[in-house]
């Protein structure tokens, strides 16, 4: 499961890299994903983090996963022999794996949109060198061999998906506030509609912050669920311009949305998130955010003075 | 047929006039700032002579006349026809208007004295066309003077948004229509757009003072949405002056009280006192997201003057 879901997340993320714009015989809202391979390493690192290691021809990720924990850290790598993996990350550590195959391969069912043969699977291991440790040494690893498979696919015609708008019907309302400038990090709240997941699971949190630590883009996101009680209106549906979040750890601290006597909204309080590893609570709140809020019929939003006629949320 | 002639530039005012049919004239002046804030005063009156054949006299009690004759320099330049419309096509001349041209506004406030200036007249003839592409005429020819410098009244609408908090007030005074708009648009930075206008006239000369500022935080404050009672504060800067108040009694009524008046060029108005009908819409776009100026019926205010701004090139 975990293989078709990288899977399925890699084969996007490479058709807007590698895959070639429609043309020809192609699907005018489609693309052709060109063949290609990746390895997906598996390791398990200390305090109870798993990493997740993929290559691709010319790139390098580590994902460290953890409970509402996920962090990517990537590299560009040489393009090297299909069965090699090999990159540094200054300060963070180094890949350099040969991979072995061992057993049978097995075909994946094709790629959703796609036509072609699903991609096939080669399960072995690979040896060599794999260390890492994460900020503050909030994780580390050192092995030298780790279960791993190597995924190839067949140049594949496929069209882009839609959004399901099943989806949609199941938030019932949604909240996000993005920093001015990109720095800090982001805070989103999704509120399903009642009964779609348990109670205690109603609303999920998340927070994101990207950094480049010299050659290594950083991507940490952070996520909780909670219940209702923590997405509340404390006025009810009479004043739904009045929303105070209040998520579970890793967060802490709460944030009011509210609107002001000149209509415009503020965003205010202690709310925070900690990364792990990284230094002190981010703060989520504050005057510097561009702000989104859908609920009900309809959606507020607060730009950055003097971008109002953007459409960056 | 539509004449435009541009007098030049007097005070801080743009000074021009039109003759948008055979029997009618509008002089117009206007004072555009940087940030799109503006005024304008029209005075619209029925012409002397023959304006079919360029020469004609426009006389404005109170302010001073015009007697010229048009001059075309050079060979007219043509035009095409909308398409779906068949017929000749339209004629363009330029050239200059000769004659007498002496006025001066109330109090003084632009001056203009030249026998001669720029001008340019446009010539269409009757087209027949199909469905949906004849051209809109916000005005119809043979109307009095007074529907040039008041077009057609219609919703009012925002300047391309919906407005989370409107306010209105109207009255019918000394033989006067004046009206005062002032909205915040959904999704913007904190301050209103406030525009006033006041109407006025007799059978010589009919009259329009318009004006438009977009104003900062503080302009406009108001209760919330669904909050009683009901209650809101205008203060905008200048050509205003003063405040004004608005405020929900238990009853279900309102008052309308204040300082607040306008400072059109010449004279002074205020915009508070006996005789205005007021309304005061503040929602949340999250239950009516095409905002305030379709939830209700308003009084109907004109929103822009119908300006034949015209310079030479």
């Amino acid at each position: 499961m975990r293989v078709k879901l990288a899977v399925a997340a890699i084969s996007c993320l490479l058709a807007l890299t590698i895959g070639v714009p429609a043309a020809g015989a192609a699907p005018r809202d489609g693309y052709f994903l060109r063949p290609g391979h990746e390895t997906v390493i598996h390791l398990q690192a200390s305090n109870g983090y798993q990493l997740t290691i993929y290559r691709w021809p010319r790139f390098l990720a580590i994902e460290v996963h953890g409970p509402g924990v996920e962090t990517w850290y990537s590299v560009r790598a040489r393009k090297l022999g299909k069965n090699v993996a090999q990159a540094s990350l200054p300060g963070f550590g180094a890949v350099a794996v040969r991979f072995a195959p061992s057993g049978p391969t097995r075909r994946l069912h094709p790629y959703r949109g796609c036509e072609g043969p699903g991609a096939e699977v080669q399960k072995g291991m690979v040896r060599g060198r794999i260390e890492f440790v994460g900020e503050g040494r909030y994780t580390e690893a050192k092995v030298d061999h780790a279960s791993a498979e190597m995924i190839s696919w067949t140049r594949q015609r496929c069209r882009y998906l839609r959004r399901h708008p099943r989806r949609h019907r199941r938030i019932s309302a949604s909240f996000l506030a993005e920093p001015y400038d990109g720095g800090g990090a982001t805070f989103e709240a999704r509120r399903f509609v009642a009964g779609v997941r348990p109670a205690g699971r109603q609303i999920l949190f998340e927070s994101f912050s990207g950094a480049r630590v010299g050659r290594v883009n950083v991507s940490r996101s952070v996520f909780a669920v909670a219940s209702a009680s923590s997405f509340l209106f404390p006025d009810g549906m009479k004043n739904p311009e009045h929303v105070i979040f209040a998520p579970p750890s890793p967060f802490s601290g709460t944030g009011t949305l509210q609107r002001t006597a000149e209509s415009t909204y503020t965003w205010e309080g202690s709310l925070s998130v900690k990364f792990p590893g990284i230094g002190p609570a981010v703060p989520l709140t504050g005057t510097q955010f561009n702000l989104a809020f859908c609920a009900l019929r309809g959606c507020i939003y607060q730009y950055e003075p003097g971008e109002e006629e953007s459409s960056r949320l | 047929m539509l004449l435009l002639t541009y007098f030049g530039h007097s005070s801080e005012y743009d000074v021009g006039f039109a003759v948008p049919d055979y029997g009618v004239g509008v002089l117009y002046v206007t004072r555009i700032s940087d940030n799109a804030d503006y005024s304008a005063t029209l005075y619209a009156v029925r012409l002397h002579g023959d304006a079919g054949k360029g020469r004609f006299t426009a006389r404005f009690p109170g302010i001073g006349e015009i007697a010229v004759r048009f001059k075309d320099k050079g060979r007219p330049g043509v035009g095409k026809n909308e398409r779906g419309c068949k017929g000749p096509p339209p004629v363009r001349e330029e050239g200059v208007v000769r004659g007498a041209i002496k006025l001066k506004g109330e109090g003084g406030y632009f001056h203009v004295s030249r026998r001669a200036a720029p001008a340019e007249l446009q010539r269409s003839f009757r087209l027949k066309c199909t469905k949906g592409h004849a051209a809109y005429e916000a005005v119809k020819v043979g109307s009095p003077p007074r529907d040039y410098v008041a077009p057609s009244f219609s919703i009012p609408v925002g300047t391309g948004g919906s407005t989370s908090a409107l306010l209105y007030a109207v009255a019918r005074t000394e033989g006067r229509y004046v009206a005062v708009r002032a909205g915040h648009r959904q999704n913007s930075a904190p301050g209103a757009e406030v525009q006033a206008v006041a109407l006025e006239g007799d059978r010589r000369m009919a009259i329009a003072h318009f004006a438009v500022t977009h104003a900062g935080a503080g302009t406009l404050l108001t209760s919330l949405p669904g909050e009683h009672p009901a209650k809101a504060t205008l203060s905008p800067p200048a050509p205003f002056h003063g405040e004004a108040e608005f405020l929900e009694n238990s009853s279900g009524s309102h008052s309308w009280s204040g300082s607040l008046g306008i400072a059109f060029p010449g004279f002074d108005i205020p915009l508070t006192g006996h005789g205005y009908e007021t309304s005061l819409c503040v929602i949340t776009p999250l239950k009516f997201p095409e905002g305030c100026d379709l939830i209700k019926p308003q009084p109907l205010v004109p929103e822009s003057p119908n300006l034949f701004l015209w310079r030479p090139r």
